[in-house]
């Protein structure tokens, strides 16, 4: 079978049992879990917002009726119990049933165009809402047939005093409510999908007659003869950033009201919101008067925002998972057992060249001379890297060199010049004014060093490949997608011994990162390309300093907290090459950070930015800016 | 041989880096499944990556290179849809716009009017019944036509073959005058169909010996003096009934050769053939398709080196060429099509040989990538 990891999106798996053996429960947990716990999931309006390849319709698609049944019928497979407990404790599965009916609609389609009817706005806005409507009382159907549901045995269960509603939604039978409908749905069809539209006299009753399905229905309930079930309805509007701006602006107030006892999510991009909801962490979007945001929205963000080291561990599992399943499915790893990605990819690093260690031999010896480091004080910093790498993978010869020359600068910045020129009183030479220590920044910052000067692989390993994703599953298996298929060939050609030498794992991570940034094509990605490079050459210049300041070194601008929040403000452009910047992974924001005895906004590079620029995936070093600086790059 | 085994044995046989390979392996697998694992002639167990790992094992290692960047780059393979799609075309595209054009001249009308105007719309309708549809071989798709243009055309106006026999043609009559209710109808228009010419010369070609004309067309044009003669005083055509001939697929050296042959053909078929003649094509093959010593030299080079001169045969010299190397009358086509390999193509695609001694030494055996199934054994 073709490469799975090169299968861009779940929708392309159209049968429910092949999207289960992929998909991979550790989002549930990580988004749906605690606002399901705390009954905020299904009884109010929920937005959920992520990147592209963030996972949005793989999430909602998991709670689709017709994937709860399936997953239910099989729940004795092993692969399938962490999901069945997953969903079981994000409400979606009560005692081994399905709770909710749920369904998608994506938006992608003619909703968008109600937007340009020459109609007046309540019109426009009624007429869309009841397409909607229609279109997810079908959908809540036809799922319910598509798992096998005779729909006779469905009834719908009204809200309280709704019971006179209920006639013009078709009734309370199953069938009577699809008929009524596929009548709603064709005569709204009529209009939008008109070469002309009709005149607003000439428009068909059945469109703007009074259809409210959401006002109405609270459950569905089963009577088969022998179970007495009853459902929450669950509607899921995907790809919501296709709408006009007001239109979804209008369709969040109106599926914000409290009295709706459907369960209804918006799914959207971080496009679709405005440049402040993006870049401030305060700032709310401009709702009509009336809705309280937080208290009527549930706002769950498939990105960092809370736990950074927790959310990156949780994606690195569910990374592991998600390739594990994944390599299940190709032949040839799955006929030898080779189940896990990690195990193929090598951890320790190719050793330097002779030449090329020699040379770095000669680097360390010129400084340890110009700085005037007795032998004395150089076998005490050797024994300190020994202490440090003693029983370490990546205990080798160019690293100890490597991590000596930082110990080296760093002494020579922490003696006075003074001290270097007089002091020789004492054998060990002057003193350092802080001691010098090894740990695992200055050992990162060494590795940095090695591989800009001499190309000694740095991204490898399943765990920098999964850090490399930015927590993107789409991301994680772009660069995956090469790195399988290269194991692949090697299995192919080889039999066995497949795994991936650390160097062929850097450049193919490298490549593909590269042609990654090649294909970049979403709104004002040549500025989003100016800013980001422009940081990232900053970056990896303060990252190449010979003393290793900032440790593996820096990957992130951090502008004063309060002058970021003004940059929608003052400054539209950037504050919109931002906002794609962070919709398209291209950066992720650290708002609140407290470094320096000051509060930071971090512009963090992207995982593929960092792996096309050589700087590192470890977080936290940050170089201070202004949005002067941000404005001076993007100007460039 | 599965397509693992066979991507191994590709990987060993050609020197390819780790990253190569990974390349060369993702093409191979997208387009065997999406085209070349589709070619008739390959069996279970023996499709296009094992064939191509057989086939490459022919050349010396240090020609396999040549070989394999021919078929990666110069190949070019037409496949079910793009043949179904212009066997689909043919009727809409062609033939109707043709028969619209021919009623609105008869009617001295522009050709928008014969849709609009009732009158021109029924003598469309009735000149689009007398129009008869002969395939010229099996690659004519007789049963698609039928198929795609069920609304349009009726079964007893489309005939597999051009051989017929007088009850096969007077049965043809009957049925049209029975449609039309017209006791004297005759077919006005003939169609004659192939799939694929790359020289022109088995449709029409003029015979030094015999000082003749020769080909389908002349085959064609017996079967309907037979016809004639058997009908007793009737007729299969109208008077002035013309003639077309359409090819799917055609190369441009065939396409030109086809229509400066007919001109020079049609005097010799005398009073009774068809007043006007012509040709259309599905699709033209670009003019710089063929293979030369500068465009593929290095693989020029092979199909001189890996060549058994038992090829040859009278059936291949008619086409001009005695060295089959570039295939039939030296077309040097890199062209396959899902149902054969035309013997036009270069024979290194198609011929399988068992080598041996020859007149001029030892010839190698040939191993094909794309089996043919010949017609002249």
């Amino acid at each position: 079978m073709a490469n799975p990891f090169e299968k861009r999106a779940t929708e392309y798996l159209r049968d429910e049992e092949a999207f289960l053996a992929v998909v991979t429960p550790e989002p549930l947990l990580t988004f749906f879990k605690k606002p399901a716990e705390e009954e905020r999931l299904f009884d109010r309006l929920a937005m959920i917002i992520g990147t592209p390849g963030s996972g949005k319709t793989t999430l909602a698609r998991l709670f689709q009726f017709t994937t709860l049944t399936t997953l239910l019928r099989n729940r004795d497979i092993t692969n399938h119990k962490p999901l069945v407990d997953s969903l079981t404790s994000c409400g979606a599965i009560v005692d081994n049933h399905p709770a909710i009916v749920g369904g998608r609609l994506p938006l992608e389609t003619e909703y968008r165009e109600f937007w340009e009817l020459p109609y007046p706005d309540d019109l426009k806005t009624g007429l869309m809402t009841a397409l909607l409507q229609a279109r997810a009382v079908l959908t809540w159907l036809r799922n319910l047939e598509a798992a096998d549901v005779a729909l006779e045995q469905v009834e719908i269960v009204p809200r309280e005093n709704a019971h006179a509603a209920l006639r013009a939604i078709g009734g309370d039978s199953a069938p009577q409510l699809l008929r009524r409908a596929r009548e709603v749905e064709a005569a709204i069809y009529g209009i939008s999908a008109a070469l002309l539209p009709p005149k607003i006299a000439d428009v068909d009753q059945q469109a703007t007659v009074a259809y409210r399905p959401f006002d109405v229905i609270s459950a569905l309930r089963l009577h088969d003869g022998r179970v007495n079930r009853q459902y929450r309805p669950l509607i899921v509007f995907d790809d919501a950033h296709s709408l006009h701006p007001d239109q979804l602006s209008y369709l969040r107030h109106w599926l914000a009201r409290r009295e709706l006892e459907v369960a209804r999510w918006i799914l959207t991009r971080l496009d679709s919101l405005t440049p402040a909801e993006v870049l401030s962490s305060r700032v709310r979007p401009a709702e009509p008067p009336g809705l309280n945001h937080s208290r009527e929205i549930t706002v769950i963000k498939l990105q960092s925002g809370g736990d950074r080291a927790r959310e990156r561990r949780a994606f690195r599992k569910m990374a592991k998972d998600m390739s594990a399943r994944y390599l299940r499915q190709m032949e040839v790893f799955n006929r030898r057992g080779l189940h896990s990605l990690g195990d193929l990819l090598s951890t320790n690093p190719d050793p330097l060249s002779p030449s090329n260690l020699d040379n770095l031999t000669r680097r360390v010896d010129t400084r340890q001379r110009r700085y005037g480091l007795s032998p004395r004080r150089r076998n005490e910093l050797e024994g300190q890297i020994d202490n440090y790498l003693s029983g370490r993978q990546e205990d080798t010869e160019d690293l100890r060199a490597a991590i000596l020359y930082v110990l080296l600068e760093r002494y020579a910045n922490r003696v006075p010049q003074r001290d270097l020129l007089t002091d020789v009183m004492d054998v060990s030479g002057p003193s350092p004014n802080r001691p010098l220590a090894v740990d695992s920044g200055v050992a990162d910052g060494a590795c940095i060093h090695l591989l800009h000067r001499y190309q000694r692989p740095y991204f490898f390993g399943i765990d920098t490949l999964c850090d490399a994703a930015s927590e993107n599953a789409e991301q994680f298996l772009q660069l995956a997608a090469r790195v399988v298929s290269q194991l692949e060939t090697r299995l192919i050609r080889r039999g066995s011994d497949a795994m991936l030498t650390a160097t062929a794992q850097h450049k193919l991570l490298h490549s593909r990162a590269s042609e990654i940034l090649n294909e970049w094509d979403f709104p004002d990605c040549d500025a989003v390309r100016r800013l980001a490079d422009g940081i990232a050459e900053q970056c990896v210049s303060k990252s190449l300093e010979g003393n290793a300041s900032l440790k593996g070194g820096a990957n992130a601008f951090g502008i004063p907290q309060h002058e970021f929040d003004q940059i929608p403000a003052t400054n539209q452009a950037l504050a919109r090459t931002l906002q794609l910047g962070v919709a398209y992974n291209a950066f992720v924001l650290v708002p609140n950070y407290h470094a320096k005895k000051q509060t930071w906004c971090l512009i963090e590079l992207g995982g593929i930015l960092l792996l096309h620029h050589g700087l590192t995936l470890k977080r936290g070093g940050f170089l201070e800016r202004r949005p002067d600086d941000l404005l001076e790059l993007l100007d460039a | 041989m599965n397509q693992e085994v066979a991507l191994k044995v590709l990987g060993t046989i050609m020197p390819w880096s780790d990253d190569q390979a990974r390349d060369e392996f993702a093409w191979l697998k997208l387009m065997a499944r999406l085209k070349y694992d589709g070619y008739r002639d390959f069996r279970a167990g023996m499709r296009f990556i094992e064939s191509l790992a057989t086939w490459l094992q022919q050349f010396a290692a240090h020609h396999r290179e040549t070989a394999y960047q021919f078929v990666r780059h110069a190949l070019v393979y037409i496949g079910p849809g793009e043949m179904q799609k212009l066997v689909e075309q043919f009727f809409p595209h062609t033939v109707r716009s043709h028969l619209k054009q021919l009623v609105a001249d008869q009617h001295h009308a522009p050709s928008y009017r014969v849709l609009v105007d009732p009158k021109l719309q029924d003598a469309l309708e009735v000149l689009q019944r007398k129009t008869l549809f002969m395939g010229l071989s099996d690659g004519a798709r007789i049963d698609t036509i039928r198929h795609a243009n069920a609304r349009h055309l009726n079964n007893e106006q489309v005939v597999q073959g051009t051989q017929v026999d007088v009850d096969k043609w007077r049965d043809l009559l009957d049925n049209l005058r029975k449609d039309l209710s017209d006791p004297k109808a005759r077919f006005q228009l003939v169609y004659l169909i192939d799939d694929f010419t790359a020289t022109g010369t088995s449709f029409l070609r003029f015979d030094l010996k015999t000082k003749s004309w020769k080909g389908k067309l002349c085959r064609f044009k017996d079967s309907v003096d037979n016809a004639n003669r058997s009908l007793q005083g009737d007729a299969v055509f109208v008077d002035d009934w013309r003639l077309c001939i359409h090819h799917y697929i055609a190369s441009a050296n065939a396409a030109q050769a086809i229509n400066q042959r007919l001109p020079k053909a049609i005097p010799s078929f005398g009073q009774t053939w068809a007043t006007d003649t012509s040709a259309s094509f599905g699709t033209i093959l670009p003019p710089n398709l063929p293979i030369d010593h500068t465009s593929h030299p290095g693989f020029v080079a092979l199909t001189n080196t890996y060549y058994d001169p038992v090829l040859r045969t009278k059936h291949t010299d008619i086409g001009g060429a005695k060295h089959l190397g570039l295939g039939y009358g030296a077309c040097a086509l890199p062209v396959v099509l899902e149902h054969n390999t035309p013997n036009n193509s270069v024979a290194l695609l198609w011929a399988e040989t068992d080598g041996g001694s020859r007149e001029n030494g030892v010839a190698p055996p040939m191993r094909p990538l794309f089996r043919r199934r010949h017609r002249h054994t």
